[in-house]
This record gives C-alpha cells, sequence and structure tokens, in this order.
C-alpha cells in the first residue's frame, strides 16, 4: 500500500511571498513586519523607510497597522504576520 | 460657591483637556468608573473612539496612530495595565511612542476584590522600573493642570505617562445594595 501522500501543491516559501510582495509597492505603502523571521524577511527583501519592524510586543502588527491606517486613510497599509516567529 | 458651581466633574476635564491638545483616537477597555467619560466621548463626532478585546491592542493602534501623525489616548483599569509590561518595554519606551494613558485605579481605598488588591501593586513599580513618568490624580483641582501640562510633556519629549484615576478624584467602584 503506498503510504506517501499525493501532494500536487508547492509549499509557500515566505521570503519569496514578502520579496514578491515588496517589488509591487510603487505608492510607499506602509509595511509592519511582525516579530522574528517575518521581519527579518521584511528587511532582506530590501529596506524601505516606510517599513517598520516590530521588536517585540508580540500579536500587535495588526493593531498597529490599523493605527496608521486610521491616522493615513489615504495610504495603503500592509501587516505581516506569521506563527513560530522568532 | 460661584466657582463650586462651575467646577467641571473630572470625566468633563478629560474630554476637554484631550480635545484642546487635538487627541482624537481614544480606544479603550471598559470600565465602570470610566463610564461617564466613555459616554460623553462616543457622543462627541470630534474623538474617534473604541473599544478593544485587550489593553494592548489599543497600545498597539495608538502607536500605529502616533507613526501616522495622530495623537491618540487610552483608557483603562489597574488590571488591564497589568498586562502591558512587554509591549510597554519592547513598543513605547524604544519607539518613543507618546501614549497618554488614563488608568482608574482599583485595588486601593476600599477595594473588595482580592485580586485586584494584589494586581495594584505591580502597576508603579512597573512604570518606575521603565523611568515612565506618571501620576496619580486625588484631587479635582489639580487635575485640569497635571492632565494638561503631562499630555504636553509627552508629546513635546516623545515619551509615555500614565495618569492613575485615584478614587479620590473619581469616587471608584462601589457595590451597591
Amino acid at each position: 500500500m503506498n503510504t506517501t501522500s499525493a501532494r500536487n501543491t508547492k509549499v509557500m516559501n515566505r521570503f519569496d511571498l514578502t520579496s514578491r510582495l515588496v517589488t509591487r509597492l510603487k505608492n510607499e505603502e506602509a509595511v509592519v513586519g511582525g516579530i522574528g523571521n517575518t521581519n527579518f524577511d521584511l528587511w532582506a527583501a530590501g529596506h524601505r523607510p516606510q517599513n517598520f519592524y516590530m521588536l517585540g510586543s508580540m500579536g500587535l502588527a495588526f493593531p498597529i497597522a490599523l493605527g496608521v491606517a486610521l491616522a493615513q486613510p489615504q495610504r495603503r497599509v500592509i501587516a505581516l504576520e506569521g506563527e513560530a516567529r522568532c | 460657591m460661584a466657582a463650586a458651581e462651575t467646577a467641571q466633574s473630572w470625566h468633563q476635564i478629560v474630554l476637554n483637556t484631550l480635545k484642546r491638545n487635538d487627541i482624537r483616537l481614544v480606544p479603550y477597555v471598559p470600565d465602570r468608573v470610566l463610564t461617564p467619560l466613555i459616554k460623553n466621548l462616543h457622543a462627541d463626532p470630534f474623538f474617534n473612539v473604541f473599544p478593544t478585546a485587550r489593553e494592548e491592542e489599543a497600545v498597539g493602534i495608538v502607536s500605529g496612530a502616533w507613526m501616522g501623525g495622530m495623537r491618540g489616548a487610552m483608557l483603562m483599569q489597574t488590571s488591564g495595565f497589568a498586562t502591558l509590561a512587554n509591549v510597554l518595554a519592547s513598543l513605547v519606551v524604544p519607539s518613543q511612542i507618546p501614549l497618554i494613558m488614563f488608568v482608574s485605579e482599583r485595588g486601593t481605598l476600599g477595594e473588595f476584590n482580592l485580586g485586584q488588591s494584589l494586581v495594584c501593586r505591580t502597576m508603579r513599580p512597573v512604570l518606575d522600573s521603565l523611568a515612565m513618568e506618571h501620576h496619580t490624580c486625588t484631587r479635582l483641582d489639580e487635575f485640569e493642570f497635571v492632565t494638561d501640562r503631562s499630555i504636553k510633556q509627552a508629546i513635546a519629549t516623545q515619551a509615555p505617562v500614565a495618569l492613575i484615576l485615584s478614587p479620590l478624584l473619581t469616587g471608584g467602584k462601589t457595590v451597591d445594595k
């Protein structure tokens, strides 16, 4: 009996995804990176002054992004979060 | 006495002082003592005021808003402040966010809840250990001065401040029979 699971999908690569996102930013979008690897990837994809790299406030990337969006409703805001982040 | 007749309540002072300092964003976690303030804030279209699930969520929102150029303050109770040590130490202090916190003080001056009385003791040591400015507000006649000056200092120096609203000021929480 064949116990090998069949899958026809590729595993998502976080750095690849982050890089693709960053290359598509054209309008000074704000990007909030969650702590740990999410942030490391955001930095490695090419630093931008509109990025905020969260240090240790676990779980707050989305609230920070919401705050930016409330203050600047005309600016698109993106928050990146992951799990097992450190 | 005319002065006494025209004196503002503590919550009117908070609302007027926030407005005078262009602080429009006020996320909060509900609290019995803060209820008249929260109701009046909701009734005033100047403010963008809404409840959050947790106190640290409100801290994140005010922090992001400051980065975007909008001033904010948050409202909570003593036990809610006790959940904030991580976010104060890792976001607010190092990022120099002028977070203005109004803390309704539970746990003292007639507290009936053992948990509240114990967690209250952690609040000032946490503030002191982070070298954060804080004031315990007990007198109505000083309250506008303390609030207005503290807000202005927080913004001018980009540092957080906690204004602890004592039961001596607010009346505190009482259990009615």
